[in-house]
């Protein structure tokens, strides 16, 4: 975008609200670097495809993981007024100070910082669904003064921006301006929104005693309820309609206040003249967007009576069908938000008012001190329930309020599920998945790891790196076109061009598999189509149930290993995953460590542990003839061990039996060789359980040997796994420094232009930006540099033709350029001016040519 | 008006003094109203409460405030207006306020026009937290102190609830000194008198008194505010009555009683002013005691002191505490391998005595020291990548290291570490660290 100005600031354009996901996408399709188009959009619709599985897969997980913590906290905040009362009626003691309590949840969220944002939206979300519509999210950067966290504050509560959907911005709730909000408005409009319900609820308890009235009632409402659904049929002639409440577009956001009044009278008094029921119906139409308590209510409250009398449920279906057709302009979501609001539960008329602060740590101290004292003044008014989010730990919000504010909130902690759990779940159900056909190898996803556990602690870091080496795989892979669902995979082989099919043909891993087949099949696989189409595809199924039993074998090793002191392949499933994926198992260090110490394992210890793996290999079985071979084996001996007691006592006593013979000799000499002798015989002799436990290990050694090979021996493997760290790396692990290095002392990598290239990196060319040459003559300074000698090899090197004779006029040019690249060396951090001798600066780096 | 008085003086225990000398300055029905009236006294002495006993009884037409609110002066004048003229913001007015008010010549102009729309009443302004009002505009104090004078002949009077002195608030220019009424701390007999007041009707007065007293013997040197002993008395009484219910003792055997109870209070000793855990928590946290009591240390372990950091960042934190506790001169010592032995002196020994630096408490550290602490105390090579800087930032907005001046690079920001000993050691266990050798106070 552009603009007409002159100026240099910086202007903000509104986004277009075009369809930008179309856009976006086209965009991406661009930068697909793959010469024929057809197994470009091959790739990358599977690419689309295999991003929304595990978007999907993600998005369960995300409300799973938290589920019990929110359960906790809803419920927390659904009863948090109720205990207040009853507390306070229990114990008889009338108390102002336990009122004045707030009750706050503190959630305690870990230091992840970017997935707090999924945590809070989900929470809002499940607080807007089943307890309260009044919630303001208060976010610290928006809360640097009082009067700014204030009228976020209250102007959310009042529902006046909406907090789902930014995009579009309607208006719900009265229409204040902004210098008029504050608490006093608060409280009377809560007041309001109270009054209604709890009328509502009286009127509904009254309706059985005045029958009479509310049919009488009913008629008028009918008239009233169709008349604007006529209308409904010509929205604009609706807005046109010559009923005074349409006016401006201003009041009739403001109307469903007014409207609020209305229906109630209508019910009590049904000789009300039909017009103002009319009104009562057409304004909330009006504001219709909105999904506000007050105005859905005002609507069942008309609607009610036909409930009851149950006269004609079209009609009552009818007003919020309309509602749904003339709020077409919204957003579908919207909609569905509306409907759902309108069949809320109402029998709590007090619903909490939930302040959320996001991130308390870093609010400013005294804003969050009168925040607090302001709402636990108005606490018996307005019932608030705080939501703090804690990144480290509850102590540190005590430690910020002082003791007169912390005693006015009534703390309650909730631990969030760590990010290492989260990310244990992701990497089970989308790693380790069998649906999605991406998978992941050993280096990028150690990568992947490592970012995650010594930088962030960050699950969404995590997914967006694994969504990079998706896009990376299905981008710069050629023969990513045949990683699709397991499903499709036939139909796709079948449609596979020839030219497609040399690229499969060219894989080194297709390639050492022919090279191994014998030669007759080598010739048919090479020349004949449909012989090579049935091979890739029984290959890649192959390879699909390879890595389903991979994955289990992973768990097994993982159940195995993971109890042994110390854990040598380590404590959690992703730590053997990532050395199974990389390396042969049974050759790595790590395993032959763990084995002997399982050697040595006692019975009771290693009985659960053979219970365990056969419990994850049941789940299995069916899938994998190996697995289940595997499985009826590890049964047997799990009996066999089980059965093994009367044995080990008969074992045990032949040997004290020997130990008493032994002991017999009295000379100390002697008895110290015999019991060497007898240790030596134990070891020859291994009793029944050592043997058995020799035999279980040596079975599962010989299915790790078997099975878990790494990725890059199967054949194909480049289909469906991506295994290139490095070009993620430089994508994800930004190096600030490096580049800098890399810019200055060889431009060329970043300009890529004819002049800059160099054949030896330190070389000095005069073609080279004037800050590189700085750079580089600086690097063969000491600690302090002359700067009038660095001026001079400047010159020399820039223009070397110059007679260096005529050194005492500088061409003004020159040294201006020269000033140039030293300011900017020093802005880098290479040098600084130093005091310490006149016309040097000193040297911040070290090392050089 | 005496019996207004003595009323109150029996409603309201141990205020007798206050209450008389408020009544007689605002005086009855159509009596001038002083200028201003000051009260101040420590939280929970009953300000507020005799305060508006007293107008309510006198029939005073009454605006009370908390200065907490007023973010904006506009804020101020508005709600006071509002009150006075029984305005309230609805949906019917659009939640327009009585009028819109920007400055203190048109709060005078509207409070007169109240005055006599209303057949001038009688009428006064609460300001409960005043000593806020020093932060606000210069002028708003001494104006009104002066209320009565700039409305003429309005009966208005104005009192400040204040916790600070009247000494704290004297302006430069134009105050006008109000009437002073002190309300001192109320003495232990006296808490016992007030606490005794909410004594719940099942238990006789002597047994809830012993109860009081036990529970005043345990905080009283703790803490005095009369809120948060109402709390902790309401928080055990439970507990105290229940051998009662179980019928293990009667309530004369004080001395069961008090032994049944004593633990628990001394507990919840070390969490005074602390609402950790809300009531409900706190008798569950109980129940759990009882049930397993050596869960119960584990529970509040992990209530508290967990936190999980990334692996860099736990060194960093390291590496920024010791930044911040040893003096720049002796990193050579610390972390060169081949720094030359050195002799003390007596003159370092001293110096090193005068100077605790875990006593001082942290210093600033610029940037670049912090880093290089880091990477000579991590043992693996570490390369220097966006993702170490960004953790910095995470633990400034954690407010485990506070960045001082400078919000980008090249004002070199400082930084200082502002977490504890015990937390750094913590933190340094769990990465098997040995942060005490490298502390100047300790190696």
């Amino acid at each position: 975008m552009a603009t007409v100005s002159v100026s240099k600031g910086v202007f903000s354009f509104k986004r277009s609200k075009a369809n930008k996901r179309k856009e976006a996408a086209s965009t991406t399709l661009d930068y697909w670097t793959e010469c024929d188009e057809d197994t470009r959009d091959r790739s990358y619709k599977n690419y689309v495809k295999c991003w929304q599985m595990v978007t999907n897969i993600l998005h369960d997980l995300q409300s799973s993981v938290h589920a019990k913590v929110f359960e906790d906290l809803v419920h927390f905040i659904k009863n948090a007024r109720k205990n207040c009362s009853i507390k306070a009626s229990e114990n008889h003691i009338e108390s102002m100070q336990g009122q004045n309590d707030i009750p706050t949840a503190c959630l305690v969220t870990g230091v992840n910082m970017p997935d707090h944002e999924a945590i809070f939206e989900s929470l809002v979300r499940l607080l807007a669904d089943g307890v309260t519509p009044h919630i303001a999210q208060l976010h610290s950067r928006d809360c640097n003064t009082l009067r700014s966290a204030m009228h976020k504050m209250i102007t959310q509560l009042m529902g006046q921006n909406d907090l789902v959907d930014l995009d579009d911005e309607v208006m719900i709730g009265p229409s204040i301006k902004r210098r008029q909000i504050n608490m006093t408005v608060l409280t009377s409009w809560y007041k309001e929104c109270t009054d209604v319900l709890t009328q509502e609820k009286n009127s509904s308890k009254l309706r059985g005693s005045t029958q009479k009235a509310t049919i009488l009632c009913n008629d008028e409402t009918c008239k009233a309820v169709t008349s604007p659904r006529k209308a409904v049929a010509s929205p604009r002639k609706a807005v046109a309609s010559p009923h005074k409440a349409v006016a401006s577009p201003r009041k009739a956001v403001a109307s469903p206040r007014k409207t609020v009044a209305s229906p109630r009278k209508a019910v009590a008094s049904p000789h009300k003249a039909v017009t103002s029921q009319f009104k009562a119906v057409a304004s909330p139409l009006k504001a219709m967007a909105s999904p506000h308590k007050a105005m859905s209510s005002s609507l069942m409250a008309i609607a009610s009576p036909h409930k009851t009398v149950g006269s004609s449920c079209k009609e009552m279906g009818s007003p919020s069908i309309a509602m749904k057709s003339f709020s077409n302009n919204g957003s579908p979501q919207k909609k569905i938000k509306l409907s759902k609001e309108t069949s809320l539960p109402t029998e709590d008329d007090h619903q909490p008012l939930v302040v959320i602060l996001e991130d308390v740590e870093s609010f400013p101290m005294n804003v969050l001190h009168d925040l607090i004292l302001i709402c636990s003044e108005h606490h018996c008014d307005l019932p608030f329930v705080f939501v703090f989010g804690v990144a480290t730990t509850p102590a540190a919000v005590h430690r910020s309020l002082s003791q007169n504010v912390s005693a006015c909130i009534a703390m309650e902690t909730f631990q969030a599920e760590p990010s290492t759990h989260f990310l244990n779940h992701v990497i089970e159900k989308v790693v380790m998945s069998d649906e999605v056909p991406f998978h992941i190898g050993g280096r990028p996803f150690k990568l992947l790891l490592d970012i995650f556990l010594y930088n962030d602690l960050s699950v969404k870091n995590f997914i967006k790196g694994l969504k990079l080496c998706m896009m990376q795989h299905f981008m710069n892979n050629s023969s990513a076109f045949l990683c699709c669902p397991a499903p499709e995979r036939a139909s796709v082989v079948r449609a596979m061009t020839p030219a497609q099919l040399d690229i499969i043909r060219k894989l080194p891993s297709f390639r050492s598999y022919v090279e191994s087949c014998p030669p007759k099949e080598q010739a048919a696989l090479l020349l004949e189509e449909k012989v090579c189409k049935a091979t890739i595809r029984r290959l890649l199924n192959k390879l699909d149930c390879w890595y389903d039993c991979f994955c289990c074998l992973v768990k097994v090793v993982h159940a195995l290993t993971s109890s042994l002191p110390q854990a040598p392949l380590g404590r959690q499933v992703r730590e053997v995953l990532t050395t199974c994926l990389s390396h042969e198992l049974v050759e790595t260090e790590e395993f032959k460590e763990a084995d002997k110490m399982l050697r040595l394992m006692a019975r009771e210890e290693l009985l659960p542990i053979v219970t365990n793996i056969i419990g994850i290999l049941i789940e299995w079985v069916e899938k994998d003839e190996n697995l289940l071979h595997l499985h009826d084996e590890l049964s047997l001996m799990l009996g066999r061990l089980n059965s093994l007691d009367q044995l080990d006592q008969v074992n045990d006593n032949s040997i004290t039996e020997e130990m008493q013979i032994s002991i017999q000799s009295s000379d100390r000499f002697h008895l110290k060789e015999k019991l060497l002798e007898i240790a030596k015989k134990k070891y020859k002799k291994p009793n029944a359980y050592e043997s058995l436990r020799s035999e279980v290990l040596q079975l599962l050694i010989n299915a790790f040997e078997q099975l878990l090979k790494p990725v890059n021996k199967q054949p194909l493997h480049e289909v469906l796994f991506f295994d290139s760290s490095s070009m993620v790396k430089r994508h994800l692990v930004g190096m600030p420094r490096a580049a800098l290095t890399t810019a200055l002392s060889n431009p060329h990598h970043y300009l890529q232009c004819e002049c800059c290239q160099l054949e030896d990196l330190s070389s000095v060319v005069p073609t080279l930006p004037d800050v590189s040459v700085a750079y580089k003559l600086h690097l063969e300074c000491g600690r302090l540099i002359n700067l009038y000698d660095w001026l001079q090899a400047f010159i020399s090197v820039t223009e070397p033709e110059e007679d260096t004779s005529s050194k005492r006029t500088i061409d003004q040019k020159l040294q201006a350029r020269f000033a140039q690249a030293v300011s900017e060396l020093q802005f880098l951090g290479f040098v600084k001016p130093t005091r310490r001798k006149t016309d040097h600066v000193a040297r911040l780096t070290w090392g050089g040519c | 008006m005496d019996k207004i008085v003595s009323d109150l003086v029996e409603n309201i225990p141990c205020r007798k003094a206050q209450i008389h000398l408020l009544a007689s300055l605002l005086g009855e029905d159509e009596c001038p109203l002083p200028n201003s009236i000051f009260l101040y006294g420590h939280s929970g002495t009953g300000k507020t409460l005799v305060t508006s006993a007293v107008l309510e009884k006198l029939g005073i037409l009454t605006s009370y405030v908390s200065c907490v609110e007023f973010y904006t002066t506009r804020v101020m004048y508005e709600t006071i207006l509002n009150h006075l003229s029984g305005t309230v913001p609805s949906s019917i007015n659009n939640y327009s306020s009585y009028a819109s008010c920007d400055n203190i010549g048109e709060f005078i102009k509207h409070l007169r026009n109240i005055a006599y729309s209303k057949g001038k009443p009688r009428m006064s302004i609460v300001l409960e937290q005043s000593e806020r009002l020093r932060d606000s505009d210069a002028n708003i104090l001494p104006v009104l102190c002066r209320l009565q004078e700039l409305t003429q002949d309005i009966n208005i009077i104005v009192i400040f609830l204040s916790s600070l002195p009247i000494e704290k608030f004297r302006a430069a220019t134009g105050f006008m000194e109000p009437v002073v009424i002190n309300f001192p701390q109320y003495t232990k007999d006296e808490l016992v008198d007030i606490l005794l007041k909410q004594r719940p009707s099942s238990h006789s007065v002597e047994f809830y008194k012993n109860y009081i007293k036990l529970v005043l013997s345990v905080f009283y040197l703790a803490t005095k505010g009369l809120p948060e002993l109402k709390h902790q008395v309401q928080l055990h009484f439970k507990a105290y009555c229940e051998p009662l219910e179980k019928g293990e003792a009667d309530e004369h055997d004080i001395r069961l009683l008090w032994r049944n109870i004593e633990p628990q209070l001394k507990k919840s000793m070390s969490s005074v002013y602390l609402r950790e855990v809300s009531s409900a928590q706190y008798e569950r946290m109980q129940q759990l005691t009882e049930t397993a009591p050596t869960d119960q240390s584990h529970f509040k372990s992990a209530l508290t002191n967990k936190m999980e950091l990334p692996y860099y960042t736990k060194f960093l934190l390291i590496a920024a505490y010791l930044a911040s506790y040893n003096p720049a001169r002796t990193d050579r010592r610390f972390f060169m391998k081949h720094h030359g032995k050195q002799r003390k002196t007596q003159a370092m020994i001293k110096a090193k005595e005068r100077s605790s630096s875990q006593l001082v408490g942290p210093k600033p550290f610029p940037l670049d020291r912090l880093l290089a602490i880091f990477y000579s105390i991590i043992d693996d090579k570490v390369t220097p990548t966006a993702n170490i800087f960004s953790q910095i930032s995470t633990l400034v907005t954690l407010r485990l290291v506070t960045q001082i001046g400078g919000n980008d690079q090249l004002d070199s920001p400082k930084y200082k570490c502002a977490v504890t000993l015990d937390f750094i050691r913590n933190v340094a266990r769990m990465v098997s660290f040995d942060v005490v050798r490298y502390l100047y106070d300790y190696a």
